[in-house]
């Protein structure tokens, strides 16, 4: 019997084992990490600062929750983790093949050049869940050296981590013009700051355009010209299909999931939505990246043949649309536990595309760069405002939703500049919608518990069970 | 010069095209049958209506100029043409079609690079307003159509330019108010009746000496600044606004059209080799370069750098240009401003300590 089973048998047992295994681990990347370093003559990354903040939220995810549940969180959760501190492992062992990259450009073409991709915003937008003291220091360290408050706080806890010095340098950064100013502005001072070469890759105004996808094709082929003079080599394009082929597993096991979620009850949602979707920001197209994936459509697909809903009785189905407050990463839970509410799909979760055709060069890359150019956020922020309402309404219909949470991230200006549209429109659809203030990153702003409170203000006046 | 222009652009039946970038190809606009109004309305003081659509997270520039649109009548402008400049411009486009839903609204996928793809996506872009111009208004927008506007254009930022020239004396003619009501004055009107009206102003000018103190010479950049009140404000305090980097200002009228066969190639062309704005997002060091040579050129004794709230393009890159540019020894002047004047006291107070802090 495999010890997972032997685990998910035993009352109790989940939460510890994946605690200690958690633990382990950490140490075993602190002396991998410790030994490189300190032969380099450098300070080495401490990985307990990830690993620590994993088994916060091990708890906050898994308290009361079926064993089945509690491994999906478990192995969800401590895979990607375990990815992100080999990446430091590999960073200390190989400084040289670093490459910083923002979260809209993908990590497949660098992993296919053997460089190593980091996505920085991904650091930023997760310190907020579990350390949220840090993330006021990081944001104030920002704001200290001159930007103003009113910049979204993920691109400033992210020159935050960057100014105190927290991630090891990289050998050359790939950013772009999307998904907003601000994320976009902030790699100036980036660069100046770490002083390496930036490739800054540009997607047009609407990428719908039919026009677009030529222009972001050369935008990309650019790229990977910079990175291949970064590597040394070119792009290896059997490499680069290797991974391809497997994001496409990923993405069909991903559609599967989609499926059984629209059934009624959901036999899936909730905080397993984003968390599973990180595979595709930090693994996407690995063996490790489909595990994840298949680990939750594993526990969905049980459920759903045990006609099981996420929770007991399912009340209610609601879309979050928007920036999900990451000051509050208990909010899906406490929706399940409080209002039977499950969340059925989200804005940033809502990857859809299609596969990748890895029959030739030109298919793949011309597939890979629609990816990049219509990645959610990326394809709601850019382009008229039918960008971001039509996605919301087709994904309202097919999940059966019957309310929408729009997450208004107060210094989103994008996002913050629509909401009468989105109002009206959802009113003359007849869609209840939540627009709750909120700061995806400075707690200070609105607390988790402030957050809650707009939630069940909604909760229990427009969407109260008479 | 205004009230001229207006009631010239009436007599001819002329139809005023609203737009609110520096990068809008005036040329285009500026076609005969047609004219270009950059628009601006500093003077409105509050936003109401327009917060109920746009965010208070949103530019008060977006948000007044969305006031000033709604509470005027429907026929107030006859066409408006944005570009997809930034994150607020692009959201007051898309609540303009919104609320108001005007005969005529296009928005340019305007680039954020300067090669040649670029050019070509811009050149593009401009084909695609020229037919919607022309198959709107019902106007010849050919080559030759183009051509005349483009001379009249250049002229205009060549006389311009002329009159900024000026401001390289000791003892400048002009003072920054004055070239701000000047250009204001330009994007505004027919050029059919700014151009003569601002070669009279210049040879009135060029010999004028004026009786003027100041105790220093400074340069004025930073996001949209159309209020000559403001530079008033800056002057008043003792400080000369000799030069300026803003997109109502040199960002709009430097560099002329070339001459190229194909104008429209030619047009794209100058847009995207002006000065570019922070949300060209490569393009800093030639930002940072041209506002060197103006600073040296004008021989500025410091620089003042406005960014309005919430301009996140500014606001990033006010903060990069104030280390860099005090650390090639300029002094620098850091404010952040609302789009309509306000805290007059205040910033009279930090001009005059920056005065200071330069032993002026």
């Amino acid at each position: 019997m495999a010890l997972m089973d032997l685990v998910k048998r035993t009352p109790g047992a989940v939460y510890p084992y994946f605690l200690m295994r958690s633990a382990l681990l950490g140490l075993r990347a602190m002396m991998s990490i410790g030994y490189a370093s300190l032969k380099r003559g450098e300070k080495p990354f401490n990985p307990n600062m990830i690993k620590d903040r994993e088994r916060n939220l091990f708890k906050l995810w898994m308290e009361g929750r079926p064993p089945d549940y509690q491994v999906a969180v478990g192995e969800t959760l401590s895979l990607t983790v375990d990815h992100s501190v080999d990446v430091f492992s590999r960073m200390a062992r190989e400084p040289e093949k670093l490459i910083w990259h923002e979260d809209i450009i993908p990590p497949e073409i660098i992993q296919a050049m053997d460089l190593i991709p980091f996505m920085v915003e991904g650091m930023a937008g997760t310190v907020p869940m579990v350390a949220p003291a840090q993330t006021h220091h990081l944001i104030d360290v920002a704001e200290n050296a001159g930007y103003p408050g009113d910049i979204c706080s993920l691109p400033k806890t992210t020159l935050g981590m960057i100014f105190e010095g927290l991630l090891p340098p990289p050998r050359a950064i790939v950013c772009s013009n999307s998904p907003c100013d601000g994320g976009m502005s902030s790699y100036l001072p980036i660069e100046q700051k770490v002083e390496v070469p930036v490739c800054r890759v540009e997607f047009p105004w609407n990428v719908y355009e039919p026009r677009a996808r030529e222009y972001c094709l050369k935008e990309v082929w650019r790229m990977i010209r910079f990175l291949e003079e970064i590597a040394g080599h070119p792009l290896d394009m059997d490499r680069l299909r290797e991974i391809c082929q497997t994001r496409n597993r990923m993405h069909e096991a991903t559609l599967e999931l989609w499926e059984l979620i629209k059934h009624r009850p959901s036999p899936m949602g909730g905080v397993l939505l984003p968390l599973s979707h990180m595979a595709y920001q930090v693994c996407p197209g690995t063996p490790l990246g489909l595990r994840i994936i298949e680990g939750v459509l594993k526990v969905a697909r049980a459920n759903y043949k045990e006609g099981r809903g996420l929770v007991e009785e399912e009340k209610h189905r609601a879309i979050m649309w928007g920036a999900y407050p990451a000051v509050c990463p208990d909010l899906y839970k406490w929706l399940e536990d409080n209002y039977g509410t499950v969340t059925v799909m989200e804005m940033l979760t809502y990857n859809r595309h299609p596969f990748i055709d890895t029959s030739s060069e030109a298919s793949m890359m011309r597939d890979l760069v629609d990816i990049m150019a219509k990645a959610p956020m990326a394809r709601h922020t850019r382009g008229p405002v039918e960008n971001f309402l039509s996605d919301l309404f087709r994904v309202y219909e097919d999940f059966q939703a019957d309310m929408v949470i729009m997450g208004a991230h107060q210094s989103c200006k994008n996002t913050r500049a629509v909401l009468r549209i989105l109002r009206e429109s959802c009113r003359r659809e007849e869609i209840p919608l939540l627009i709750i203030d909120h700061d995806i990153c400075d707690a200070r702003v609105v607390s988790p518990e402030g957050i809650k409170s707009q939630v069940s203000d909604f909760m229990d006046t427009v969407m109260r069970d008479d | 010069m205004t009230a001229a222009g207006e009631e010239t652009a009436k007599k001819e039946g002329l139809r005023r095209i609203a737009y609110f970038c520096s990068y809008t190809p005036e040329e285009l606009l500026s076609v005969p049958g047609l004219y270009g109004v950059r628009m601006h309305a500093p003077n409105t003081i509050t936003t109401e209506t327009a917060d109920s659509y746009l965010g208070l997270f949103n530019c008060s520039y977006t948000r007044s100029m969305l006031e000033a649109i709604l509470c005027r009548e429907p026929d107030w402008m006859d066409g408006f043409v944005f570009t997809a400049g930034c994150d607020h411009l692009r959201r007051l486009y898309d609540n303009l079609l919104h609320a108001a839903n005007p005969a005529f609204c296009h928005i340019l996928g305007l680039p954020y690079k300067t090669h040649s793809d670029a050019r070509e996506w811009y050149r593009d872009e401009l084909v695609l307003l020229r037919d919607a111009m022309a198959n709107y208004f019902g106007l010849p927008m050919g080559d030759e159509a183009l051509r005349e506007a483009i001379e009249s254009c250049n002229e205009n930022r060549r006389l311009i330019a002329s009159l900024n020239a000026l401001r390289k004396g000791r003892n400048p003619p002009v003072s920054g108010e004055d070239v701000q009501r000047i250009v204001i004055a330009s994007f505004s009107q027919p050029k059919s009746v700014v151009n003569p009206a601002l070669s009279e102003l210049l040879e009135q000018v060029r010999v004028a000496e004026p009786d003027r103190t100041f105790r220093a010479r400074v340069l004025l950049m930073g996001s949209q600044l159309d209020d000559p009140a403001y530079i008033r404000v800056i002057e008043e305090a003792g400080a000369l606004v000799v030069a300026d980097g803003y997109c109502f200002g040199s960002l709009q009228y430097e560099h002329a059209v070339g001459r190229e066969p194909d104008p429209l190639r030619a047009i794209a062309a100058r847009y995207l080799d002006k000065i570019p704005c922070p949300r060209m997002f490569d393009a800093y060091p030639q930002r940072h370069k041209r506002i060197v040579e103006i600073a040296r050129a004008f021989g500025v004794q410091g620089i003042i750098i406005q960014a309005m709230k919430f301009c996140d393009c500014w606001g990033i890159e006010a903060n990069v240009f104030l280390n860099n540019l005090r650390e090639e020894g300029f002094p620098v002047l850091r404010l952040e401003r609302e789009y309509a004047l306000g805290g007059i006291g205040q910033l009279r107070t930090r001009v005059q300590a920056f005065l200071e802090s330069m032993g002026c």
